[in-house]
């Protein structure tokens, strides 16, 4: 068991189950059946019984399935003849981030302030780096966290309606419930991979490239404090910010 | 703006209509037709100083000796005898598209997504920018008098140009194509480039258009994207709009459909109207086409009703072409004496012998010279 602050953090078991802890991808958390990631809970020191927050680490992902993101970039289309220039916002399909490690499955306590969920995050963060420098003599792939993209009031994600849906016709939420973690890397096969204009996407969908939903603040300020940054690459299905380190971090 | 000719007398008897090359004395009637016709048409524009300069170009490719070198440019008119020799309608051909620079369009294309993890499999329309129909010859500029829309004359307006073009070969593409107008209303209101070229250019679609005249369209496509344009992502009404033709250009399209022109294939990069391809050999009127020597008779001399054909006098510089009574036979074009003049031929007797290409004006009626198949 290891302190962080005011928190407890320790590594938790594969077979231990935290319904009351909610996800920040919006559905229920997808349950530690998985046996290749590592979890990681934190917890109040008043309180070591009661998990408030949890992370996930999951190994070189998409080796075993082909996992894409986004790569948002720029155009320039120039006529010279007429005086014309426009520079585009593109988005174009790989797997760019393929080998890297991911902090995953982010799940946390309802009721807590910002400043708390800032610092649990950071204590969850900050514990999963440290796991990982044991290996850094063998070289460690860079770590990367998806964030959940920004959602409309009604829950939906722009993103997805401007983009996703126009190629699988489902509800993302109801979709990511059926298709669990790995939803993204399946939808992925189905959408757009050649060069894609900013300029064909809603002004809504547009504006949600690289965001993340409110609940995922917190998160993203920690993992910013941790030497994490956004490089342009973004969640296929809901358009959220992927936050990259380096692997000397 | 040239003042509109009054209405024309009726009825419209086919030997009314003569077309023939375009000359400098033909500007004015030009300019008025250019202002009569629909936006759309870039290749008739309404000024007077392009127009001049294309028909210069024009005279310069019917009467030059010289090897053709792709650039020229062909126009014709058609006048009604009957109305003093008026122009009512014209025609162009441009012997290859893009000459010297790319002529740009869409390709519709389909791509398949599958994802067997979710069950689920997409058919994706796609429009990818190419180059194909560079160097391809372009049916242009076609525009008829509405009043005679109903007539005969398109049909010789339209389709005499193939004649044209299977008489003289070696100076065009085996491969012919042609652009129709794609929707857009009368403010200009253009519903493909609202969803498409606009994104790339922040003007609208008249503006775009007074850009492209003169202009190759490859200015166009440096603005545009490279890769392709996933269809779903367009508003519903751009989609819908891809392909679709402008209802002013219904005419000189069915005509090219009968022909046996494809246009599933490839659109406009500005207003997504249907662009027209076909391997020349494979065009009926060309098929069913011969070029014989003329046999003229004596007005009243002929046995029975030949059927009617268009026939064109197989002269590059003074091509005309007119609808006539037309038999085959003994390798000869037996045909009326009259239509010696409406050729332009001095006198019957003076040409006998001349060279005439006809192909039957009613479609689908089998080679040249067969029996039935009279309009």
């Amino acid at each position: 068991m290891k302190t962080t602050g005011s928190w407890i953090v320790r590594e938790a078991s594969a077979d231990e189950l935290t319904p009351e802890l909610i996800s920040l991808h919006g559905e229920p958390p997808p349950g530690f059946d998985d046996p290749a990631p590592r979890h990681w809970l934190a917890c109040a020191e008043a309180a070591p019984e009661r998990p408030l927050a949890r992370l996930s680490l999951e190994r070189q992902i998409g080796l075993r399935v082909p996992h894409a993101w986004y790569r948002l970039g720029w155009a320039v289309h120039a006529a010279p003849e007429l005086q014309l220039f426009r520079r585009q916002r593109t988005l174009m399909l790989g797997h760019d981030l393929t080998g890297s490690d991911a902090l995953s499955r982010p799940a946390i306590a309802p009721g807590l302030d910002d400043a708390q969920a800032e610092s649990l995050w950071r204590a969850l963060a900050d514990a999963v780096l440290r796991a990982r420098a044991p290996d850094i003599g063998a070289g460690l792939p860079a770590l990367i966290a998806e964030l959940p993209g920004p959602r409309t009031p009604q829950g939906e994600s722009a993103f997805w309606q401007g983009l996703g849906w126009h190629f699988h016709r489902r509800d993302l939420a109801t979709a990511r419930r059926s298709h669990g973690p790995h939803f993204d890397s399946h939808v992925a096969a189905l959408l757009p991979r050649q060069l894609l204009y900013a300029a064909f996407l809603p002004a809504a969908a547009q504006a949600a490239m690289g965001g993340c939903s409110p609940s995922a603040r917190p998160l993203q300020a920690a993992l910013a404090s941790l030497g994490f940054r956004w490089r342009e690459h973004v969640a296929v299905s809901d358009g959220g910010a992927v936050m990259e380190c380096d692997g000397s971090a | 703006m040239p003042a509109t000719r009054p209405s024309p007398a009726l009825p419209f008897s086919p030997e009314r209509f003569v077309l023939r090359a375009a000359t400098m004395a033909d500007l004015d009637a030009l300019e008025r037709l250019a202002h009569a016709s629909a936006v759309g048409i870039t290749t008739l524009p309404p000024d007077r100083a392009a127009l001049a300069a294309r028909l210069q170009r024009s005279c310069e490719s019917f009467a030059s000796s010289d090897e053709p070198s792709g650039e020229e440019i062909y126009l014709f008119v058609l006048e009604d005898a009957a109305a003093g020799q008026a122009v009512i309608g014209t025609c162009g051909i441009a012997a290859s598209a893009g000459f010297a620079d790319r002529f740009y369009c869409f390709r519709n294309e389909t791509i398949v997504h599958a994802s067997p993890a979710l069950r689920a499999s997409n058919r994706i329309h796609t429009l990818h920018l190419c180059h194909s129909l560079t160097g391809h010859t372009l049916l242009t500029s076609f525009y008829i008098e509405p009043a005679y829309e109903a007539s005969v004359a398109p049909q010789l307006l339209s389709r005499a140009r193939l004649l044209f073009i299977a008489e003289f070969a070696e100076r065009f593409s085996p491969h012919i194509a042609s652009e129709s107008p794609g929707l857009a209303d009368d403010e200009g209101r253009c519903p493909f480039w609202d969803a498409v070229g606009r994104r790339f250019f922040e003007m609208d679609y008249p503006a775009a258009e007074r850009l492209a005249v003169g202009r190759s369209k490859a200015f166009i496509a440096e603005l545009m994207p490279q890769g392709p344009i996933y269809v779903p992502l367009l508003p519903e009404e751009a989609q819908w709009a891809i392909g679709q033709l402008n209802p002013v250009a219904e005419l000189p399209f069915a005509i090219l459909q009968d022909e046996g022109f494809d246009s599933e294939t490839y659109v406009d990069i500005f207003d997504g109207g249907p662009i027209v391809e076909a391997r020349l050999a494979m065009l009926r009127t060309v098929q069913q086409s011969r070029a014989a020597p003329a046999a003229w008779q004596p007005p009243g001399a002929r046995h029975g009703q030949p059927p009617w054909h268009l026939v064109a006098l197989a002269r590059r510089e003074g091509f005309r072409a007119v609808l006539a009574r037309a038999h085959w036979t003994q390798g000869h074009w037996r045909l009326d004496s009259e239509a010696a003049g409406r050729l332009g031929l001095a006198s019957a007797g003076a040409e006998a012998g001349t060279r005439l290409r006809a192909a039957p004006l009613a479609q689908g009626s089998g080679p040249a010279g067969a029996e039935g198949g009279a309009a």
